[in-house]
């Protein structure tokens, strides 16, 4: 792991006019080429953390520091080109492209957006389509006209436009059915060892973010109430609610009865 | 004359529901068919699927999104009227459900027939309180009719499903209650007749993992305890081992492999069952190295082919003859049936065991279509 960190957020806090104390104190640090987790019940502050990052709201505290920049003090043309760096592929795809827009067109704009002109940024998205597996006759059809898993890897394509070190993936496969959801989560990890990207990868799945993780950070009611690799926080889980997230998950359920019923006599 | 009516009816549906309980299957879906039509051609979103429900057992019924489940779980219930053409058989005991008269129909349905849907605001009315909604549940169903007695009833429900201040809850209105507790109150109103036949549909996808694991463990206890027969529908492998007792698998509107949820987990004998257990990120997989089942479930409107494996396009054991031929579900092994003749069961072993080795190659995924390399027959 290199020695510079690629974003170090400390002691982010947010809290929304509702009096919600979505994010309180919560700091992170994610390496060029990691991918760091984040797992937590519903509402325990995820998706509100990965906004503050992507400067999608603006902390009430704390500090960003991505790729050594002062991330909170950027404006105007500096924002923009930090947005360059920074992506996010969100959870719902068909609610993310624009209805109105080809495939091609809603990726060549990520391009367009960022200074590239028209042509070379529709030839770029044709591309990208390609390398995620995506036909590119498709560039040419509307979002509803392709299927989630599709779509989703048109949204990994747009993320990638820009060449970004740093992609969010929020619930980026949860909505996949379970054999897409594979496939998606191998052309992630495919494209990592290709471009050196790094993730912050939010997913409710413990399975999931096992699988594609380096490091985890749980939270729980806005606060980071553990943090470490995903094998150790796996094998011994030193907060109370790591555990009981570990208990829950169907995996672990049935380890402990597996268990059971290997130790009983065969029926 | 109107009430002499009614309590006729009212005797016959129950009559019909005391009868359910002498027979080994409470519920028996037979050769069911549904059909809608759409832009003036005719889905088939269920063809030809049967299964058989007994009490103090959990069926599950897995598959990917669009697959067949609800309308299926739907069908059963005759919740499409005229929208749909169901075919086929479904019987309570030895009632034929399909051709009952509709307002008998409605006695069934949640009373010896009680459902909980995906999403718990579809079964609540948004603008009813809780309590309102149970009561009426209880008058329609001869339960209870005074509306006081029916209130601590299901006070009474509300605690045994788990809610501890069931008396603030049967005064909220359902958007102030969280995901988790509005599925406890769905479950409590589903449970509120003590149904003979409890059809869950994903009652536990949009819950939080925490709270998912306590509603499993509340509908094992509640089967247990008022001996129903369970039906749940499930994309979740994990939640099938944990509820289950059967596994009905289903693709593209056909079920291709039953038998006991162990069995089937631990010995597939399809290999879209396979297929979706090596998909299943588990410890020890390096990253990126998942085995995915190439493309993805047929669309609804997708033409399926009648002639063919509905599962070809993606298999990785397809070979010319699945083309041409549609393997039935026949037996595999005692008690598991599977809809695939071409591959010995033993080439699907549990997952970890079928992985080639890593060859540090980009895609694991196969090509679609392509033969299998690892030595299976
Ligand atoms: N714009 C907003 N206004 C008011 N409250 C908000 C807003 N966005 C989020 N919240 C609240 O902040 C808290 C954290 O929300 P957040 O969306 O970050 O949760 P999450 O961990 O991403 O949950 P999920 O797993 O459901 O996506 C919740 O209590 C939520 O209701
Ligand atoms: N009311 C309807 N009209 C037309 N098609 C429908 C209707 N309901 C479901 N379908 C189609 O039937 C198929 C099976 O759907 P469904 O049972 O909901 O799948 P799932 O297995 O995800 O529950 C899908 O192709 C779906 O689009
Ligand atoms: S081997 Fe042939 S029949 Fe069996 S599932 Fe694959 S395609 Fe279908
Ligand atoms: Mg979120
Ligand atoms: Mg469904």
């Amino acid at each position: 792991m290199s020695a510079t960190p690629l974003l170090v957020a400390e002691h982010l806090m947010k809290r929304f006019p509702n009096g919600v104390q979505a994010v309180d104190d919560v700091s992170l640090t994610v390496h060029p080429g990691e991918t760091v987790g984040i797992v937590g019940e519903s509402g325990s502050g995820k998706s509100t953390t990965a906004k503050l990052v992507l400067r999608l709201l603006d902390a009430d505290e704390g500090t960003i520091r991505f790729d050594g920049e002062d991330l909170r003090a950027l404006r105007g043309g500096a924002l923009r080109s930090l947005r360059k760096r920074l992506q996010l592929v969100p959870q719902n795809p068909q609610t993310s492209f624009n209805p109105k827009l080809t495939i091609g067109d809603s990726i060549a704009f990520n391009l367009t957006v960022h200074g590239t002109r028209s042509k070379p940024a529709h030839a770029r998205a044709v591309e990208l389509l390609e390398r995620v597996g995506v036909a590119r006759g498709h560039a040419r059809k509307h979002p509803h006209e392709l299927s989630g898993g599709q779509l989703q890897r048109c949204a990994i394509a747009r993320a990638l436009a820009t060449e970004p070190q740093l992609v969010v993936c929020d619930e980026a496969v949860s909505a996949l059915d379970k054999s897409v959801q594979a496939q998606v989560l191998n052309l992630l990890a495919e494209l990592q060892r290709e471009t050196g990207v790094a993730f912050l990868f939010i997913s409710h799945d413990l399975a999931v973010v096992e699988h594609v993780a380096d490091r985890v950070i749980v939270m729980y009611l806005g606060e980071v109430v553990e943090e470490g690799p995903a094998i150790d926080l796996w094998r011994a889980p030193a907060h109370e609610y790591t555990r009981t997230l570990l208990a829950a998950t169907p995996e672990r359920l049935l380890a402990t009865r597996d268990a059971a019923t290997a130790a009983a006599p065969a029926r | 004359m109107s009430t002499a009516r009614t309590t006729l009816q009212r005797t016959t549906v129950d009559d019909i529901i005391t009868r359910a309980g002498d027979h080994e299957h409470v519920l028996t879906v037979e050769d069911l068919t549904v059909a809608f039509t759409r832009r003036k051609r005719r889905i088939e979103a269920v063809r030809g699927v049967s299964f058989a429900l007994t009490a103090g057992r959990t069926l599950v019924l897995l598959g990917e999104s669009g697959s067949g489940k609800s309308v299926t779980a739907r069908a059963i219930l005759r919740l499409y009227g005229r929208s749909a053409a169901v075919g086929g058989s479904v019987r309570l005991g030895d009632t034929e459900l399909t051709t009952l008269e509709e307002s008998w129909m409605r006695g069934i349905r949640g009373g010896a027939i009680g459902m909980v849907p995906q999403d718990p605001s579809g079964s609540l009315d948004p603008l009813r309180r809780v309590a309102s909604q149970i009561v009426e549940v209880l008058a329609r169903h001869d339960v209870e009719q005074d509306a006081r007695r029916a209130r601590a009833f299901g006070a009474g429900l509300l605690e045994r499903v788990g809610i501890h201040d069931p008396d603030r809850v049967l005064d909220a209105f359902p958007f102030e209650l969280s995901g988790g507790m509005r599925q406890r109150v769905a479950i409590a109103i589903a449970i509120a007749c003590r149904p003979r036949v409890l059809i869950a549909d994903e009652p536990t996808t949009a819950l939080d993992v925490t709270v998912q694991a306590q509603v499993l463990e509340l509908f094992t206890e509640l089967q247990q305890e008022l001996d129903m027969a369970l039906l749940l529908v499930t994309h979740d492998v994990g939640v099938a081992r944990i509820v289950g007792d059967d596994v009905a698998v289903m693709y593209a509107g056909r079920l291709v492999e039953t038998g006991r949820v162990d069995q089937v987990l631990a010995q597939p004998g399809h290999p879209y069952t396979a297929g979706l257990l090596d998909a299943l990120p588990t410890p020890g997989i390096p990253r990126g190295e998942l085995l995915a089942i190439p493309g993805r479930p047929p669309g609804p409107d997708e033409l399926m082919q009648e002639h063919m494996c509905a599962f070809a396009p993606r298999c990785r054991f397809a070979q010319p003859a699945c083309e041409s031929h549609r393997p039935p579900l026949v037996e595999v092994r005692p008690a598991q049936a599977a809809a695939c003749d071409l591959v010995e069961p033993l080439a699907l072993r549990p997952r970890g065991t079928v992985r080639p080795a890593a060859s540090g190659s980009a895609g694991r995924t196969r090509p679609a279509g392509s033969l299998s390399q690892g030595g299976v027959r």
